[in-house]
């Protein structure tokens, strides 16, 4: 008898179907015998019709999603409205807060009456990568040599294949082929010869193979003679006395291995009257902003505790035993500096060593900045390549144990403000227009999103320039500082936009697998920015 | 809330843009408040250098900072004379009242003036008030006080001081040396040996560079007694291997040829290239094997300085080495030093 044709008594409550093993087996779930008949009316029914599916109802489906959205709308205006306050307040808070160092030390060195001639310096070597022009590397050399400092050498190192930038160099400064005894302490390429000036005592030529930036200034380290070192950007304008300002950081105990100073703005400026002056380019003025609110202040808070991750481009002075220890310049770094850093933190912190990296708050070294959109758009995409790069090759001091403050602090704001910040804030920017148009909020909550984020960065920048103007009185022209208040507030609708883009699209370059094949990435472009200077 | 944050912002950046504008105002009156105050006092203060003058007006409160530090200017600057006339001229205005209260303000650049006026004045009557500050955290106005007593009497601020200098890793190097230089070298040796002697290797290798740079010759004895000693602290061995100046301690030298440490190894061969005999050179050659690259160079250098050493015999020394490193040496050194001649002859011309 087929167990299907088996008909429970209706009494148990069992409808039609099949019959459950052990029910079939006639016991009950109380292991009491059951009852059992053959029904051959009830076999000979047709089985009865599956249950209607639910029509897919696409008005519910959105009904339920507009209904999530609603619930989520509150959650996103607050989600985005936290992530700027927490942004420009933490910015807000590092400036005033460095901003008072800054101060207390610069009232220091005033109050110094006793500043008499400085005799006992640790000497310092600085390397000139020539990189591709020549002009301006033999430019960038003439003012090393004009520096006031007194013992430093000037170590230029040229790859030129066909000679004949080590030729001009040669012609330039007397250089002649010294049979320097090469201690190849880090490898790289060949290196073909050493030349040494008979005009210039202290300058000399590393004549190498071609290879990359960081093979160049590991080539120039194995020649360095002096404890101290700095690699020099071929673009850079130092102050005179700058070297001292920087050896003062190191004079306050062995365990200070790097000083870092930042690198301003100076597009067509010269001192005119005692002042800087006046900068006609609107993008140097916005990039003088975003100088003065970004990395001016905010780098002597992260010193302090000793947590100072670069972000951008710097002037550094390094102890060369501690950066050969750390295994020198990485040769696929972007920002050599930037990476170095990171990984003097890293190795520094795993090995349980006292060190302390530095900033420098004086104003020391300028640069020409972009004054094209093309251009800025270029340098904005090249540091945010770097600083991902930097930050992925030293993933291993985030929140780690022994990293202190550098993983606990610096790291992951750098990581959320500066990597992922330019993406938050395009989609805080996105998502409030999408809400505003779909109307899911009202257009009054929108502009008051808007008036917030907005308020906040013009706070943010004009705070910045008058947090600067107190720490350094009488820098500027007060009509100069009057464009750059408008420029601080100016910059708020569209350019600090503008450059979160290019950030967000830097990393979408570099990971992007069609960038990366193709070998024309942004790694490449701004490689060959860097080597040409 | 996220209105008023707005606004609040907003209107911040413009009372910021308010605070430009008086800052500006400050700056500029500042600069007016200086310029009138050294139109006004500068012609009587260079009168008073020559005698002094007829009538002199009140010291403004806005004027004191500038006047003293044009006054601390030229104290500095002028001989004993000139700073006499000074000081008279000082009594006349009551400087030395006004210094008394500057030295009580909070502000730093105030305090760092008035020290430096007390102690140009020889100001006794702040002499309580400098001791207080002596020990204060900032660099700039403890050195500042550490001078003015050294000024005042330099024999109760000696004492006073040396035990200081070992403490106070945040004061600059030519400054305290400045200070001693004050004190004179007759007030400093006994003291600085004293503790030298009385304190552990590692915080003594400063207070020997003090020394060093002070009364060299004092520190000889003291010198030779360290130098016998390798199992010193390696900083202490470097200063003393870098203040040699005689060749009483070559034996102890010559036994710190093979320190373990490199860097004194490095201090070594340049005190041999400095002090050392003719009979160095074979230590020296041998120093020209050494693994790290600064104990060959400075080897290689120490050769070609040693007493009595030719061109021909450090070439002769050269061709015979075996080792490719301290061949290579001596011949970088040798070229340095046919640069260093081309170099000045290219000044000369």
């Amino acid at each position: 008898m087929n167990e299907q044709h088996l008909r429970l008594d209706p009494v148990l409550g069992h409808g039609a179907g099949p019959v459950p093993a052990d029910l079939a087996e006639g016991l009950s779930t109380d292991g009491t015998p059951l009852a059992l008949h053959y029904d051959a009316l009830f076999a000979s029914l047709p089985p009865p019709p599956p249950a209607p599916r639910p029509e897919f109802d696409w008005g519910l489906v959105l009904a339920s999603f507009q209904g999530a959205l609603m619930d989520a709308v509150p959650l996103l205006q607050w989600f985005f409205l936290l992530y700027f306050f927490v942004f420009y307040g933490s910015f807000l808070f590092f400036n005033l807060a460095s901003f008072l160092m800054i101060r207390r030390s610069l009232r220091e060195q005033g109050a110094d009456a006793l500043r008499a001639e400085t005799r006992h310096v640790i000497p310092i070597s600085i390397i000139v990568p020539a990189g591709n022009d020549t002009e301006a590397a033999i430019a960038t050399v003439h003012a090393m040599l004009q520096l006031d400092y007194p013992e430093f050498e000037v170590i230029v190192v040229s790859d030129d294949p066909q000679g004949q930038q080590q030729e001009a160099l040669a012609h330039e400064f007397s250089l002649i082929p010294f049979p320097e005894a090469y201690g190849e302490r880090l490898s790289g390429m060949h290196v073909k010869g050493i030349h040494a000036s008979t005009s210039y005592p202290g300058l000399r030529l590393v004549d190498k193979e071609g290879g990359s930036r960081a093979d160049a200034l590991n080539a120039a380290l194995n020649c360095a003679r002096y404890p101290l070192y700095c690699n020099m950007g071929a673009d850079f304008i130092l102050r005179r006395d700058s070297l001292y300002a920087m050896e003062r950081a190191f004079q306050r105990g062995p365990d200070v291995v790097a000083a870092c100073a930042t690198v301003g703005v100076a597009n067509g400026s010269a001192l005119q009257q005692g002042f800087m002056g006046s900068i006609r380019c609107w993008v140097a003025l916005f990039q003088i902003v975003e100088h003065l609110r970004s990395v001016r202040f905010a780098p002597m808070f992260w010193s302090r505790i000793n947590a100072m991750l670069i972000t951008s481009r710097v002037f550094c002075v390094f102890r060369k035993e501690t950066v050969l220890a750390a295994g020198a310049y990485a040769s696929g770094a972007l920002n050599e500096d930037m990476e170095l850093v990171a990984r003097i933190h890293r190795v520094s912190r795993r090995e349980h060593k006292h060190y302390r990296i530095s900033h420098v708050p004086d104003p020391l070294c300028w640069e020409a900045g972009p004054e094209s959109r093309d251009s800025s758009r270029t340098r904005y995409m090249d540091e945010q390549t770097s600083l991902l790069q930097s930050l992925e090759m030293n993933r291993q001091i985030l929140f780690n144990r022994k990293s202190g403050a550098v993983g606990w602090m610096s790291f992951p704001f750098i990581l959320l403000f500066g990597l992922l910040g330019p993406w938050l804030e395009m989609l805080g920017y996105a998502v409030m227009a999408l809400l505003w148009l779909s109307g899911l909020i009202s257009g009054q909550a929108f502009w008051t999103f808007l008036l917030a984020v907005i308020g906040l960065g013009v706070l943010h920048s004009t705070s910045a320039l008058l947090l600067n103007e107190l720490a350094f009185p009488g820098e500027r022209k007060f009509s100069h500082t009057l464009k750059l208040y408008g420029v601080a507030l100016l910059e708020n609708f569209g350019y600090r936009q503008m450059t979160a883009f290019w950030r967000v699209m830097a990393i979408v370059a570099t990971r992007s697998p069609l960038m990366r094949t193709s070998g024309k990435g942004v790694a490449n472009c701004s490689r060959s920015r860097i080597t040409v200077s | 809330m996220a209105f008023w944050a707005g606004a609040a912002a907003l209107a911040l950046s413009g009372f910021f843009l308010l605070w430009l504008f008086l800052l500006q105002l400050w700056l500029l009156l500042q600069r007016k408040q200086r310029e009138s105050a050294l139109q006004r006092w500068r012609p009587l203060l260079m009168s008073g250098l020559y005698g002094q003058p007829d009538v002199l007006p009140p010291l403004s409160r806005l004027d004191l900072p500038h006047v003293l530090a044009l006054w601390n200017h030229l104290h500095e600057s002028l001989g004993i004379e000139a700073r006499n006339s000074l000081d008279q001229l000082a009594g006349q205005v009551r400087i030395p009242a006004a210094v008394n209260r500057m030295l009580q303000k909070n502000s730093l650049n105030s305090r760092c003036l008035a020290a430096r006026t007390a102690g140009n004045l020889q100001l006794a009557s702040t002499w309580d008030q400098l001791l207080i500050i002596l020990t204060d955290d900032s660099p700039a106005l403890s050195l500042s006080s550490a001078r003015a007593l050294v000024q005042i009497d330099a024999d109760r601020a000696i004492p006073l001081l040396i035990p200081l200098l070992s403490e106070r890793t945040n004061w600059r190097y030519e400054a305290v040396l400045e200070v001693l230089q004050i004190a004179g070298s007759k007030r400093v040796a006994g003291p600085l040996l004293h503790a030298i002697g009385a304190i552990s290797g590692h915080q003594s290798w400063l207070l020997l560079r003090f020394l060093l740079e002070i009364a060299p010759a004092e520190a000889v004895p003291l010198i030779n007694r360290i130098l016998s000693r390798p199992e010193e602290d390696e900083r202490l061995l470097n200063a003393c291997l870098d203040g040699l100046t005689t060749p009483e301690a070559l034996e102890a030298v010559r036994a710190l040829a093979r320190h373990a440490n490199w860097h004194v190894r490095v201090h070594v061969a340049k005190a041999l290239g400095r002090v050392g005999m003719h009979e160095d050179g074979a230590l020296l050659t041998d120093m020209l094997g050494d693994g790290q690259w600064w104990v060959r160079y400075r080897a290689a250098q120490a050769l070609s300085l040693l007493r009595g050493m030719s061109i021909d015999e450090l070439r002769h020394i050269k061709d015979i080495q075996t080792d490719r490193d301290a061949r290579d040496m001596l011949h970088h050194v040798m070229a340095e030093r046919e640069l260093k001649e081309a170099c000045m002859a290219a000044v000369h011309e």
